[in-house]
């Protein structure tokens, strides 16, 4: 039997760094998003 | 400020945000959506650049113009949000998989025409769609959206049939394009012998996480394409285990 390639198994390791990139923008862009609202929160309790 | 960050709540708020906006961009990956996006992005800086700067002409426009733009994504991405609000109303919001007994179902039709494909030497290519949007693809085919039955894909895959050539893409339980131009892999790790077909089919799966069954005219192979690697010459056996592992992972 030939394989071309073998199967790599999915593991925690590649849990987390399967899309790395787009986990970290999302995340920064979820922390963006929330520190921008609050701030309007704040800006309106204020007034 | 950053005292905040420490509060219990703040952190769930800010993990929930994550997930919403991850999952919209997990979904967006790999369409035309994600051109979209990065113009908004890219607006979005200039606003804040014009802003620091004191271009106040130019951060007007932007800001007083954003409604506008707002209107023109909603038309540009009615579909999706379309789609988007339906599963809202679903009972798993966070839950893509299916159920067990419904990935076996699937998984049987499946395997059971690519075995007889096989055994006639009759080329196939099928991508079992997993989490990424491949709404492109699906776009460059024929719709077919019909439930998913070993004669239906050995009637598409029907030498004489107008539907035959191309690819035929698989969401749950439903076939829902058929002649689907995938993307040709780039990789120069691939074997020379391999033809356009298994190519289209590595192609998709770097592309996306969909899973790509390639049955080759020449002998009759069967091979699995996951995330840019090939398994080649399987039996139907295999195929339904690999897959069957996958699927319930997702």
């Amino acid at each position: 039997m030939m394989k071309f390639l073998k199967l790599k198994k999915i593991n925690l390791k590649e849990l987390v760094t399967y899309n790395l990139w787009l986990k970290i923008i999302s995340l920064g862009i979820a922390i963006v998003v929330w520190i921008y609202v609050s701030n309007e929160i704040t800006k309106g309790l204020k007034l | 400020m950053f005292l905040r960050f420490l509060n219990p709540r703040t952190i769930l708020e800010i993990i929930i945000l994550w997930i919403v906006i991850y999952r919209i961009l997990i979904s967006l990956k790999g369409t035309r959506g994600v051109y979209i996006i990065k113009g908004i992005i890219v607006l979005i800086v200039s606003y804040f650049v014009f802003q620091k700067l004191g271009l106040t002409v130019l951060s007007w426009l932007l800001s007083n113009f954003f409604a506008f733009y707002l209107i023109i994504i909603v038309v540009i991405f009615q579909p999706e949000l379309r789609e988007a609000l339906m599963r809202l109303g679903q009972r798993h919001i966070f839950y893509k998989g299916l159920g067990k007994e419904e990935i076996e179902k699937i998984l049987r039709e499946l395997v059971s025409a690519v075995s007889i494909l096989s055994r006639k030497k009759i080329g196939a290519l099928v991508a079992v769609k997993r989490e990424m949007g491949l709404k492109d693809f699906i776009e460059s085919g024929v719709l077919v959206n019909a439930d998913l039955t070993s004669e239906l894909l050995q009637n598409i895959f029907h030498p004489l049939a107008p539907l035959h050539d191309g690819g035929v893409i698989v969401e749950g339980s439903k076939i829902v394009a058929a002649s689907c131009l995938f993307p040709h892999s780039a990789s120069l790790n691939l074997e020379r012998g391999l033809g356009m077909r298994h190519r289209s089919g590595i192609g998709l799966s770097e592309h996306s996480d969909a899973l790509v069954v390639i049955v080759s005219e020449e002998n009759g192979h069967i091979s699995l394409a996951i995330n840019g690697q090939l398994t080649g010459d399987l039996t139907s056996e295999d195929l339904f285990t690999i897959l069957k592992g996958q699927l319930s992972k997702s």
